[in-house]
C-alpha cells in the first residue's frame, strides 16, 4: 500500500505539474482539496483521467468522486479495491 | 489615427526581452527553427498558475507585464481602474499549437476516450487574452484576431480605432509558437528550412526562410507618455501578389496619408527572410525608391512567422527610442543620429503586406 501511495504521489505531481512539490510534501491523509495541496475543478476532471489512464479506473458517478479524491489514502484504497 | 508605444516587450529568439542585454550577443540557432529565449517566469507568474500553461502562454504573459509596467500601468489584479488597459487585444495565426497538438495526440491515443481537459481548454487562440485578462483582473474589451499573415495587422488596427474612440490605453500583442511537428510539415509544404548556419547574419540563397516564433507586447497611449518609445503615425494593409511598383504606389499613398512624401523617411525595415525570391520585392523597392535611405532587418533575428512584423514594430520602436542600430539590424547604408522615423514594410506568404510607419 505504501507502495502505491508514494507512486499515486508522484503520478499526480506529474500529471498535474506541481513543480513545487515533492511526493513527501503530501501526507497519505491530507485533503488534496482546499487543503495545502489546494488542487481545483480541473485538477478532478484530470485526476479522473490519470486514474483510468495509469491504472485502468474508470469513475463515471461524480459522488463516487468526491469520497474517492479526498485524500492520496483513499485514492490508493479504491486502486486496491479496483484494481484487475 | 495614431498611438503612442509607451512600453513594448518580445520575447523573441534573440536577446530581447531583458533591457539591460537588448541584442547585445546575437544567438545562433541549434536547432532547425529559431526557438525563442525564455526568461525565468517565476517573477511574472505564481507557479500555481503556470503550472497549467503552455510555454506560448508564459512567454506572452511575461512579455505583457513587462511592456504594461514600462508604461506604469497595473500588471496584477486589484489595480486601479486608471492603471487598467482599457482593451486586450492579441494577433496569432496558429494559436496554442503544443497544447492543440496535445490534445489532437490524445484524441488519437485514447481512441476518443476520455481527455486531459487542460490541454483542451489552453488550445483556443483566444486563451492568450483570455489568461491576461484574468491576471490583471481586467473586465474591457477582449479580442484575439486570426488572420493568417494579418492576424497582427488586424489587431492593431482594433487597437487604433479604440484608441480613436477614446480609449486612454490598449494592451496589444502579436504572438505565434512553432513546435517541432509544426516545423516538420512547413518543410514537408517546402515552406520552411533549417535555419542552422544560416541565421541571424542575412545570407541569401535559394534556401526558404527558417522558420521563428515570439511573443511580443505593446502598451499603446492615445496620450504621449514620459516613457513613450515612439508614435504609431499609421499602418496599411493590402492583399495579394503585387510588383514592386504596385508596392511602392501602396507606400507612396499610405506615407501621403500620413503627411509624409517618400523623402522624408529616415529609414526602411523590411521582411527580408533570406530567400532570394522572397526577398527580390523587398532589394526592387530599396533600391527603386529609397536608393540613399538606410536599410534595416528584422526577421533574421526573429525568422518568419505569421506574426514577425510585431517583432519589427517593436525593434524599430527601441531603435527610435535609443537612436541606434543593433548588430544585425542594419543591411545597408548608414543609420545616423538623430533619425526620427522608420517606415515598416512586411510581407507574408508573398501575399499579406503590411506597411506601418513609426516616429519618435
Amino acid at each position: 500500500m505504501s507502495e502505491l501511495t508514494e507512486k499515486l504521489k508522484q503520478d499526480i505531481i506529474e500529471h498535474l505539474n506541481l513543480e513545487d512539490l515533492q511526493p513527501q510534501d503530501i501526507s497519505d491523509n491530507e485533503p488534496l482539496f482546499g487543503g495545502a495541496v489546494g488542487l481545483d475543478s480541473i485538477d478532478a476532471l484530470e485526476l479522473i483521467v490519470l486514474l483510468e489512464k495509469n491504472y485502468g479506473i474508470r469513475i463515471d458517478n461524480p459522488e463516487e468522486g468526491r469520497r474517492v479524491f479526498q485524500s492520496v489514502g483513499s485514492m490508493a484504497s479504491y486502486i486496491e479495491q479496483n484494481r484487475k | 489615427m495614431r498611438a503612442y508605444i509607451s512600453g513594448t516587450s518580445a520575447i523573441s529568439p534573440q536577446s530581447t526581452f531583458e533591457q539591460e542585454q537588448y541584442l547585445q550577443q546575437l544567438q545562433v540557432p541549434e536547432q532547425a527553427y529559431l526557438a525563442a529565449l525564455e526568461p525565468e517566469y517565476r517573477q511574472y507568474i505564481d507557479p500555481k498558475l503556470s503550472r497549467r500553461m503552455a510555454r506560448i502562454i508564459k512567454m506572452s504573459i511575461a512579455a505583457a507585464k513587462k511592456s504594461l509596467e514600462q508604461a506604469g500601468a497595473a500588471t496584477e489584479a486589484g489595480g486601479t481602474a486608471e492603471a487598467m488597459p482599457g482593451a486586450i487585444i492579441v494577433g496569432t495565426a496558429l494559436g496554442c499549437l503544443q497544447d492543440t497538438e496535445k490534445f489532437l495526440a490524445e484524441i488519437v491515443e485514447t481512441r476518443e476516450g476520455l481527455l486531459s481537459p487542460t490541454a483542451f481548454i489552453q488550445s483556443t487562440h483566444n486563451t492568450i487574452a483570455g489568461q491576461i485578462a484574468l491576471l490583471l483582473g481586467c473586465p474591457h474589451h477582449n479580442f484575439t484576431f486570426v488572420q493568417r499573415g494579418f492576424s497582427f495587422e488586424r489587431a492593431l488596427e482594433d487597437a487604433l480605432l479604440q484608441i480613436g474612440e477614446g480609449v486612454p490605453q490598449v494592451l496589444l500583442g502579436g504572438v505565434d509558437e512553432v513546435t517541432p511537428t509544426l516545423f516538420q510539415i512547413l518543410q514537408q509544404l517546402g515552406c520552411a528550412e533549417g535555419a542552422v548556419g544560416r541565421y541571424p547574419h542575412l545570407q541569401t540563397s535559394e534556401q526558404q526562410p527558417a522558420w521563428g516564433e515570439g511573443a511580443t507586447f505593446f502598451a499603446l497611449t492615445r496620450e504621449p507618455s514620459a516613457n513613450a518609445l515612439a508614435c504609431i503615425e499609421g499602418m496599411h494593409t493590402f492583399y495579394g501578389a503585387a510588383t514592386a511598383r504596385e508596392v511602392q504606389e501602396q507606400i507612396a499613398a499610405f506615407l501621403q496619408h500620413c503627411g509624409m512624401d517618400t523623402g522624408a523617411v529616415d529609414a526602411l525595415m523590411m521582411g527580408f527572410t533570406g530567400n532570394r525570391q522572397e526577398d527580390e520585392i523587398y532589394s526592387q523597392i530599396a533600391e527603386s525608391y529609397f536608393p540613399d535611405k538606410p536599410l534595416l532587418g528584422f526577421k533574421n533575428l526573429c525568422g518568419e512567422y505569421f506574426t514577425a512584423s510585431a517583432f519589427g514594430l517593436h525593434l524599430a520602436a527601441i531603435m527610435l527610442q535609443r537612436q541606434q542600430a543593433f548588430s544585425g539590424t542594419l543591411l545597408s547604408g548608414e543609420l545616423k543620429s538623430p533619425f526620427n522615423n522608420i517606415l515598416l514594410y512586411n510581407r507574408s506568404q508573398g501575399k499579406y503586406h503590411s506597411l506601418m510607419l513609426l516616429s519618435s
